[in-house]
């Protein structure tokens, strides 16, 4: 009595998969800690303190406001995580039901769907932030909303495609002779069947949105002090990173792991998942 | 002296035996046919053959090629394939280079081979003729070219070279039945006409029986039975190779029935357009029609078939009549109830329902096979939670399974029970009439035979009307009290089943009877 | 193929149209009243009503945006208020160095990253592969402005080799010019590289296990030669859609580079733009990075075209 689920306790067998998504726990986990707790606050300035070398009582340092390192990666992860989350969220909500819908419509509708989802493929999320910031001013809520518009047209495509290689498939038929409407046939039938898929898109689209929290916080178009994230720290570090490189060099590579490390899940799961991608939903693959 | 001897060869895919130490011989100019079902191993033979086989097979035993063993070396081997050794494969779609004109492809081939002399278009349009097609097919590309025509181009590319041994893998089953026995013929004639050895690998009884004059026959990776074609076919020793035959000859009795009465089901000047995108502003394109007026009736009780190539419009006419499409002009009436297609009113699916022909896509791999089973009971509003259960239970016995096996799932289950499954999804609202999409052409051939007694008994026990589509006359002959013939949108014939095959009126009917291939055990005299 | 380029520009036309209006009702409708927008809360009425008859903010909505794109047309992008000079003139001058540097980060990562595919794929499964793989793992993982201060640090501020930022006008020093843009290229190279490496090598992979290359082996050539042959071709169709792709993803990396580097590139200019809400300088610099970026869609679209005959043809569904 296997279920197509119980394979997924075989799936952490796979070396990818088990390094990247441990990982990736790891950093939210820090992330989560840091709303209660930080070795020190974030807002306390101490000059006197500033660009110290790390020491037992600031494992990585200081900035040049005093402000302990080790916090502030801790909160900018969380920051990251933040948007970046919100965004695939927002791309997730908006472009799965549009994809969705434009693989059962067909004709028209689709085609009007599908040339909404060109242009927004075309307006990279700077340019979308570029046009919120003029009207609202800098924050972080404008990196997510900025993002989370990049990623309505990739979940929109990646939904699409699944819904219409599904649509062939002899269930989805036999489901609409059994009555179903298009949404019960959509939750029921499509979603679970392409919901693999998603999640392969969701952990490469998270990636990519802290990548691009941080360039929209390092050209100050996204979190705005006293908040930090890891772009945020970046922008403060230019100034003084031939000073102390470690300014720059800590926030970096803290976004280099994380990007990995999601990166490594998602490719992991990507090929677990993928001699069942090829018999997606259960088409039937050569034989 | 042995053109290709094998001896002992077995190939292993990560680490699973596919084939276990097969070994046999083609003699210059000898037609050898391999039988075996999905999963026998017999096209792994023929990639070990040709040297093909797919990254992450091992293969120990030895092959030889006209007297030397097979090269290794990946360069010599290249040079071996084309000139010495060709092959057709399976696919014709995927098989050729979407980017490049099919004459390029043949071209290729010759130029390789080292034929074709000066002028190799000339020679290459030659070649087109010779296997059927146009010289103004050299300058399409494959996506504008039927199946037959594409595989009719491999057949070129393989023949381009002038090979001594012809490698031929399951080339028709892609094809509809008027295309596949012509390209059985153009191979037929082929090796005649150049001398050429054949290795024909299908598993389609008939096909090797027509075609070969030594048989082997492969089960799970291991040889089962080889020899002359009278012998293997005439005295068979081993059981599987008899399991087979039978199946092949497929001699079931049409059942007592239920007696026929009035038309259930009338169908009303049904047209189905297709609106086809322009090819300019100014070049508008006609509308395909995929129905044209037809006009038909299916009375309480009979079973009426629906044959005819592909393209005729069979299945398009089964799914508006199951409601799953809209028809353009006309109307379908059952039970005295109007309707359109889509329009169906709920209180009308339950009384008609449709078994798919493909056991694998019918069902949702995610859901339980009980699950998807008692999916239609939606649309029994009204009936107590025991009721439901029991139907389930009924039906599943009903098509000769155990009700335990519903909590597991589709992947468990073979492409014959999933079949079963799917007829019992179609009882389950006890309807009246049930469409049959091609209800066995995709099982394997020894399960064909069970799947069409429980049909006929089925419509005996419970009364049951069907309409069943399907391109193969012999499968129809067991099930269908009625045949009507379809082409191009239309009904061009219609009659029983005995009178259609004895005297076909149309040219079509005509094309279809003489597409059938012959009974094994009448074997023509060669 | 005309029939398809044609189709494909009307699609242009359309695209850029609405990108222009949604950039107008961003910009120009949003705000409320612009002229007070530009000049802030504590402007006297006086001033903002004179700064709405200057840039002629009476006028209805729609014929606003008409002069606006038909200015567009002409080259007339209006003048900014800030800094009291046409926009045309300083858009130009900043295109002189964004457009260089996306042209070099493109050539560089093109030219790095697809052979390091295409032999991590004819390598398939072998150290080599899995060492470039894990490289270019890294290579997508990094912010390509980080990376950029990491080569100030070692070329610039090490080893003195290039300068740290800043950028010598063309007209003064050609050789000047290009150095100041050889740092800032590699940087925006590199990510970029990294992708084109791991689709390449997908591509080719995928080919290398297709039908046709199968049957290309049984005419007679060996697995490289078929590849070559036959697969190169079919391989690029994925790539040529990422390139396309990927040059949105230039287009506002190198905006964003430019910081780095001190760059008086296009970036800049929007940057400080926003700052001074100067509407009409970021209206015009956006529709050109706009422009840009659709631009190239298109050409890539029209290649994908030239490559693959079966989307010139006629679906007959």
């Amino acid at each position: 009595m296997t279920s197509p689920f119980d394979s997924i306790k075989s799936w952490f067998k796979h070396p990818s998969l088990r390094i990247g998504a441990i990982a990736s726990l790891v950093f939210l986990l820090i992330g989560f800690v840091s709303v209660l707790w930080t070795p020190y606050p974030i807002e306390t300035v101490s000059i006197s303190n500033a660009m110290q070398d790390p020491s037992l009582a600031h494992w990585l340092g200081t900035d040049h406001l005093g402000r302990d390192m080790v916090s502030l990666v801790m909160k900018g992860t969380l920051t990251s995580f933040v948007v970046a989350t919100i965004a695939v969220a927002i791309g997730a909500v908006i472009g799965i039901p549009l994809g969705l819908a434009a693989a059962s419509w067909g004709g028209a509708g689709e085609w009007a769907i599908l040339r909404v989802n060109d242009f927004l493929f075309a307006f990279p999320a700077l340019i979308i932030a570029i046009l919120i910031t003029t009207l609202f001013g800098p924050s972080a809520i404008n990196a997510m909303i900025a993002v989370g518009i990049f990623n309505i047209p990739v979940f929109a495509r990646v939904a699409r495609g699944g819904a219409l290689s599904l649509k062939t498939l002899d269930y989805v038929a036999a489901a609409r002779l059994s009555g179903m409407g298009p949404i019960e046939i959509a939750r029921r039938h499509i979603l679970p069947n392409i919901a693999s898929l998603i999640i392969v898109q969701a952990t490469i689209q998270l990636a990519l949105g802290i990548l691009a929290e941080a360039s929209l916080s390092y050209v100050g178009l996204g979190t705005q002090p006293p908040a930090t994230s890891l772009g945020l720290m970046l922008k403060d570090a230019q100034t003084y990173a031939l000073l102390k490189p470690s300014l720059a060099l800590i926030p970096g590579i803290t976004i280099i792991l994380i990007v990995i490390a999601l990166n490594l899940a998602g490719d992991g799961l990507r090929d677990q998942l993928d001699p069942k991608l090829r018999r997606l939903g259960g088409a039937r693959g050569v034989a | 002296m042995a053109l290709l001897k094998v001896d002992n060869l077995t190939v292993s895919f990560a680490g699973t035996p596919i084939l276990e130490a097969v070994t046999f011989m083609i003699g210059k100019g000898q037609r050898f046919g391999i039988i075996g079902e999905s999963g026998s191993g017999k096209t792994m033979t023929a990639l070990a053959v040709i040297g093909l086989l797919p990254e992450g097979a091992t293969a120990a035993g030895t092959i030889a090629f006209d007297g030397g063993p097979l090269p290794d070396d990946e360069a010599a081997r290249a040079k071996l394939r084309g000139r010495r050794i060709g092959m057709v494969f399976q696919e014709p779609m995927t098989s050729l280079n979407p980017l490049e004109t099919a004459g390029a492809q043949v071209a290729e081939a010759m130029t390789l081979a080292g034929q074709g002399g000066t002028d190799v278009k000339a020679e290459v349009e030659r070649l087109f003729t010779e296997v059927g097609l146009e010289a103004a097919h050299a300058a399409r590309y494959p996506h504008e070219l039927s199946g037959g025509q594409r595989q009719r181009v491999m057949i070129a590319m393989a023949l381009a070279g002038k090979p001594d041994l012809l490698i031929c893998d399951e080339p028709t089953s892609a094809l509809d039945l008027i295309t596949q026995r012509m390209v059985l013929d153009l191979i037929d004639r082929i090796c005649t006409d150049r001398g050429m050895a054949l290795m024909f690998i299908s598993h389609d009884l008939k096909a090797v029986a027509l075609l070969c004059t030594s048989i082997m026959v492969v089960r799970r990776g291991k040889v089962v039975e080889m020899g002359d074609k009278l012998d293997v076919l005439g005295h068979p020793k081993q059981d599987y190779t008899k399991l087979l035959l039978a199946a092949g000859r497929q001699r079931g009795r049409a059942l007592m029935r239920a007696p026929i009465g009035t038309d259930m089901l009338v169908v009303r000047n049904v047209t189905r357009r297709y609106r086809q995108p322009d090819v300019s502003l100014f070049q508008p394109r006609p509308p395909l029609v995929a129905l044209d007026s037809v006009n038909m009736s299916v009375r309480a009780g009979e079973s009426l078939a629906l044959v005819g190539p592909s393209g005729a419009g069979k299945s398009t006419l089964a799914r508006i009549i199951a409601g799953l499409d809209r028809c353009s002009d006309g109307e379908v009436e059952f039970d005295h109830q109007i309707y359109h297609g889509h329009d169906l009113p709920k209180s009308l699916r339950r009384d008609i329902s449709l078994v798919f022909q493909d056991p694998f896509g019918s069902f949702n791999p995610r859901l339980t096979i009980g699950e998807s089973v008692a999916e239609p009971l939606r649309l029994e509003q009204g009936t107590g939670f025991d009721e439901l259960g029991q139907r389930i239970v009924e039906v599943v016995k009903a098509v000769g399974l155990s009700p335990d096996m519903l909590d597991r799932y589709p992947h468990e289950f073979s492409g014959g029970q999933r079949q079963r499954f799917a007829i019992a999804r179609a009882l389950i609202t006890r309807p009246r009439l049930v469409i049959l999409d091609e209800p066995v052409s995709a099982l394997d051939v020894s399960v064909r035979g069970e799947v069409l007694v429980l049909l006929n008994r089925l419509r005996a026990d419970y009364g049951l009307t069907f309409l069943v589509i399907s391109h193969d006359l012999d499968m129809v002959r067991i099930v269908a009290d009625r045949v009507i013939v379809m082409d191009k949108g239309r009904i061009i014939e219609s009659g029983t089943p005995a009178t259609l095959l004895e005297k076909p009126q149309e040219q079509l009917t005509r094309d279809l009877i003489a597409a059938s291939l012959p009974d094994i055990g009448i074997v023509p005299v060669l | 193929m005309i029939w398809f380029a044609l189709q494909k520009l009307l699609g242009l036309v359309a695209t850029l149209l609405v990108a222009a209006a949604i950039t107008f009702i961003a910009l120009d409708l949003l705000p409320g009243d612009t002229a007070r927008f530009i000049l802030g809360i504590n402007a006297t009425p006086e001033s903002v009503e004179a700064l709405r008859e200057q840039l002629g903010l009476n006028a209805p909505a729609l014929e606003r945006f008409f002069t606006w794109l038909r200015g567009m047309f002409v080259g007339d992008f209006g003048m900014s208020y800030t800094q009291r000079e046409p926009v045309a003139g300083l858009i130009a001058g900043r295109l002189g160095v964004t457009l260089p540097l996306t042209f070099f980060a493109m050539i560089l990562s093109a030219g790095i990253g697809l052979p390091i595919g295409i032999l991590a794929a004819r390598k398939r499964g072998s150290a080599v592969d899995t060492g470039l793989m894990t490289l270019s793992q890294l290579g997508v993982a990094v912010p390509n402005f980080w990376f950029g201060m990491l080569l100030v640090l070692l070329f610039a501020v090490t080893l003195r080799w290039l300068p740290p930022g800043g950028f010598v006008p063309w007209g003064d020093n050609v050789f000047g010019a290009l150095g100041s843009l050889i740092l800032p290229s590699f940087a925006l190279a590199l990510p970029q590289a990294a992708i084109l490496a791991r689709v390449m090598r997908t591509a080719l992979v995928d080919v290398q296990s297709s039908d046709y290359i199968r049957t290309a082996r049984a005419k007679g050539l060996t697995m490289s030669e078929a590849v070559w042959r036959h697969g190169v071709r079919n391989a690029m169709l994925p790539v040529l859609t990422i390139l396309g792709l990927q040059f949105a993803y230039l287009v506002a990396g190198t905006v964003i580079v430019e910081n780095v580097f001190y760059l008086p590139g296009l970036g800049r200019l929007i940057f400080d733009a926003i700052s001074a809400r100067d509407l009409i300088l970021v209206r015009s610099s956006v529709m050109i990075l706009i422009v840009a970026v659709i631009g190239t869609m298109f050409l890539t679209e029209l290649a994908y075209g030239w490559v693959d005959p079966r989307l010139r043809a006629r679906r007959d569904e």
